[in-house]
């Protein structure tokens, strides 16, 4: 009776040994299932990532090509900034570190921000105006004493 | 004109007038119960798939014997004793439910058939959840399937018989036919039949069993959990069948009929076979049930309540799914500590793995004292852990016991 008891709580062993077991199958199915629906799930947002790049790079593309206003006006500070004077003779390029010698422009064509420039080009223009009609008045003037 | 008698006549009188006065009882008394059956079968304490065809089986066998040829008392139903194979071809061609008995029932065909669509109702993702307490779980529900086999040796049962009674401990029908089949196949017939009478009252037996051993204050528990419950996929799931019934096959070839069958259904279930899936969990799950408990009904005529092993038979297997149900919640305990606390014990009487009847029952007792606690996921998984360990015992029984 005692063998066969102890038989039992063998059997009962082995049950309990194999029942594990099987749980760490189960576990190890479910852990697998688990880091691949974490891959799967990442490569998705990768794959959404690069497509998302993929569009910006477009985007940035076609931006480049539409021509800005400010570019028609001959505004060249923007490469004089990065370091490129179209301007100087001779010599297209990188120019920092380089001297240029004498500037055909003042220095408001080199350092000024735009507004101030466009400030500039407006005084000279009325500054201009206003000579155009000083002379045409002096004009006027020397007519009417003929 | 010949004198024809009223015995003669009607010999289902006849051959009662005829008997003895223990077999006239026994068979009165089966009648009896079959009636009994049938009308808890229609009221729903019993399982009616099961117990309105036994029942109705019981009367008809008890009712209907008649005088063979050779002057034995017999029936036209069938006959399981036969084993010689004109004798079987003979009577396969009288007897209208022999057919059936020898090419499904016998061979352990109708219980692979259970099991399969049972498979189909499993759904694994709750056992991909929480393996090792699901399984910790069934483990402790199949005390009652251990400690029963030293009790039947010591009611004077051989050590197969023991452990094919022992067996009703595992709560599974199928299972039970397949051990006895293979194990003790004279007793497989009064087995079987005390295992699904007993399994029918596991829905009525339970409750009070739980509401005796766990206190309100634990019935209540509500289970909290950090991580919200994962759904697996199908294919996880699908792959699952294939590599748990790979690696119980390779280790019990003796009960790879029932791992196939269990693992098909579930391989079934999740591979989307839209037909089959229907075929399985519904004509063959049902009609196998249906001439299951048909055939336990014509197999119990009065000389199997006469074999003087069948009360002996009826107190282990009380004794085994009590003691099962006992494991089961001293398992719901230990988990109670583990967890320290978060862990609701009633879910270990849903290890004892009569599917999904022990789960049901488990979340009805919780909802009746805390209905804001659902636990019906976790003893869905300690459920299924049931069904699996109880295989893995049936391999082990047939494997080991002989040597013993």
């Amino acid at each position: 009776m005692l063998s066969l008891l102890l038989s039992t709580l063998g059997m009962m062993g082995l049950t309990f040994l194999i029942g594990f077991f099987v749980a760490a199958i189960i576990k190890l199915i479910a852990v697998a299932a688990d880091s691949l629906d974490f891959y799967s799930a990442h490569h998705i947002e990768l794959a959404r990532l690069h497509r998302w790049q993929r569009q910006r790079h477009r985007v940035e593309r076609l931006v480049r090509q539409i021509p800005m206003d400010h570019n028609t006006s001959d505004d060249t500070r923007e490469d004089y900034s990065k370091g490129i004077d179209r301007h100087s003779d001779g010599y297209h390029g990188y120019n920092h570190g380089v001297s240029r010698g004498f500037l055909k422009r003042t220095i408001v064509d080199c350092f000024y921000p735009e507004d101030r420039r466009m400030a500039f080009l407006e005084e000279q223009e009325n500054a201009q105006k206003s000579a155009d009609k000083k002379a045409a008045q002096t004009t006027d003037h020397k007519n009417t004493k003929h | 004109m010949e004198n024809i008698d009223f015995a003669t006549l009607f010999q289902g009188f006849g051959t009662m007038m005829a008997s003895d006065p223990l077999l006239i009882f026994a068979r009165i008394f089966l009648i009896f119960l079959g009636l009994l059956l049938v009308y808890l079968g229609w009221k729903g304490v019993l399982e009616p798939m099961v117990m309105i065809p036994m029942g109705l089986g019981m009367v008809a066998i008890n009712c209907g014997t008649l005088m063979m040829p050779d002057g034995t008392l017999g029936n036209l139903f069938l006959d399981p004793m036969l084993s010689d194979t004109d004798a079987l071809m003979d009577t396969m061609q009288i007897d209208f439910l022999q057919p059936i008995y020898t090419l499904s029932f016998s061979n352990g065909l109708i219980a692979c058939f259970v099991f399969m669509g049972i498979g189909t109702l499993l759904d694994v993702g709750f056992l991909l959840q929480k393996p090792f307490a699901s399984i910790f779980l069934a483990l402790c529900a199949e005390l009652g399937t251990f400690l029963t086999v030293p009790i039947a040796a010591a009611f004077g049962l051989t050590l197969k018989e023991s452990a094919s009674v022992a067996m009703v401990g595992g709560a599974d029908g199928p299972m039970v036919l397949f051990t006895s089949l293979a194990m003790a196949k004279h007793l497989f017939v009064p087995i079987t039949v005390v295992a699904y009478l007993y399994l029918g009252l596991t829905y009525g037996g339970y409750p009070y069993l739980v509401k005796l051993l766990v206190p309100k204050r634990f019935r209540a528990i509500k289970m909290t959990s950090k991580k919200p419950p994962k759904n697996y996929d199908a294919k996880v799931k699908l792959a699952f069948s294939a590599i748990l019934c790979a690696v119980l096959c390779f280790l019990f070839p003796v009960a790879s009929p029932l791992f196939f069958s269990l693992f098909l259904g579930v391989a079934v279930r999740e591979s989307g076979m839209k037909h089959i899936y229907d075929f399985v969990s519904g004509p063959l799950l049902y009609g196998s049930t249906f001439m299951l408990g048909l055939l336990l009904g014509v197999l119990c005529d009065a000389h199997l309540l006469l074999d003087p092993k069948i009360l002996k038979l009826l107190v282990l297997g009380i004794v085994a799914l009590l003691l099962s149900g006992v494991g089961g919640i001293m398992g719901g305990y230990i988990m109670y500590f583990i967890k320290k606390g978060n862990y609701n014990p009633v879910i270990g009487i849903a290890a004892v793995s009569c599917v999904p009847t022990t789960a049901k029952v488990a979340q009805k007792i919780v909802s009746k004292d805390n209905p804001n606690s659902f636990i019906l996921g976790d003893a869905l998984g300690a459920n299924i852990s049931g069904v699996i360990t109880s295989a893995i015992i049936t391999g082990i029984y047939i494997t080991i016991i002989p040597y013993l």
